[in-house]
């Protein structure tokens, strides 16, 4: 059992834990913020197989991620924003 | 050492910033435990993974992603807090409008 295997257990665990909150959430806001925690964590899963695996396009990867991941909660945030603005 | 003394503190706080996403009963308490778990979690495990690698071309770029994570994590959980308020002032304010009519 190596430190990358933890780490990367530990990830996965808690990204599969967040995703009851995913499925089960009561409003669209708590799925949001769940799938932003996902996504935080799986960037922080690619950096560490990037520094354990000596794999360095690992990190481009994962820099990638989080700017689609930004970009994708903003957007949807305003889309949920606008929603509830037109039905007031 | 000293890196995985980091790793264990972010992979403690990522740990708990979860349970508190299933257990919290509020949508602010969970905002705020996510944001928790964004900043200091992936912070404290990067900083851990980046003095692991050592001075590289490896680790700037983990410090790239570390401070773009800093950057955008805050504004993202801030937007949401901010339209669930919106969203709960109006539903609070037809609410009230409501009961006016009734009375």
């Amino acid at each position: 059992m190596t430190a990358v295997t933890i780490i990367i257990a530990v990830l996965g665990i808690t990204a599969s834990l967040a995703l009851y909150r995913v499925i089960f959430g009561p409003t669209p806001w708590d799925r949001l913020i769940a799938v932003n925690l996902i996504s935080s964590k799986v960037v922080m899963i690619m950096v560490a197989a990037a520094v354990f695996f000596e794999r360095r396009i690992y990190l481009d990867v994962a820099l990638v991620y989080a700017i689609i991941g930004f970009v994708s909660i903003i957007a949807i945030s305003k889309f949920l924003e606008s929603e509830d603005t037109d039905r007031k | 050492m000293i890196a995985y003394l980091f790793i264990i503190l972010g992979l403690v706080f990522i740990f708990f910033g979860t349970l508190g996403i299933i257990r919290f009963p509020d949508i602010y308490t969970r905002l705020q435990t996510s944001s928790k778990c964004d900043a200091a979690g992936a912070v404290a495990l990067l900083v851990g993974l980046m003095v692991r690698e050592g001075l590289d071309s490896l680790s700037l770029r983990i410090l790239l992603i570390l401070v773009f994570l800093l950057l955008t994590n805050p504004v993202a959980t801030c937007n949401s807090t901010l339209c669930c308020h919106q969203r709960d002032k109006a539903m609070a304010e037809e609410k009230e409008m409501l009961k006016g009519v009734a009375d």
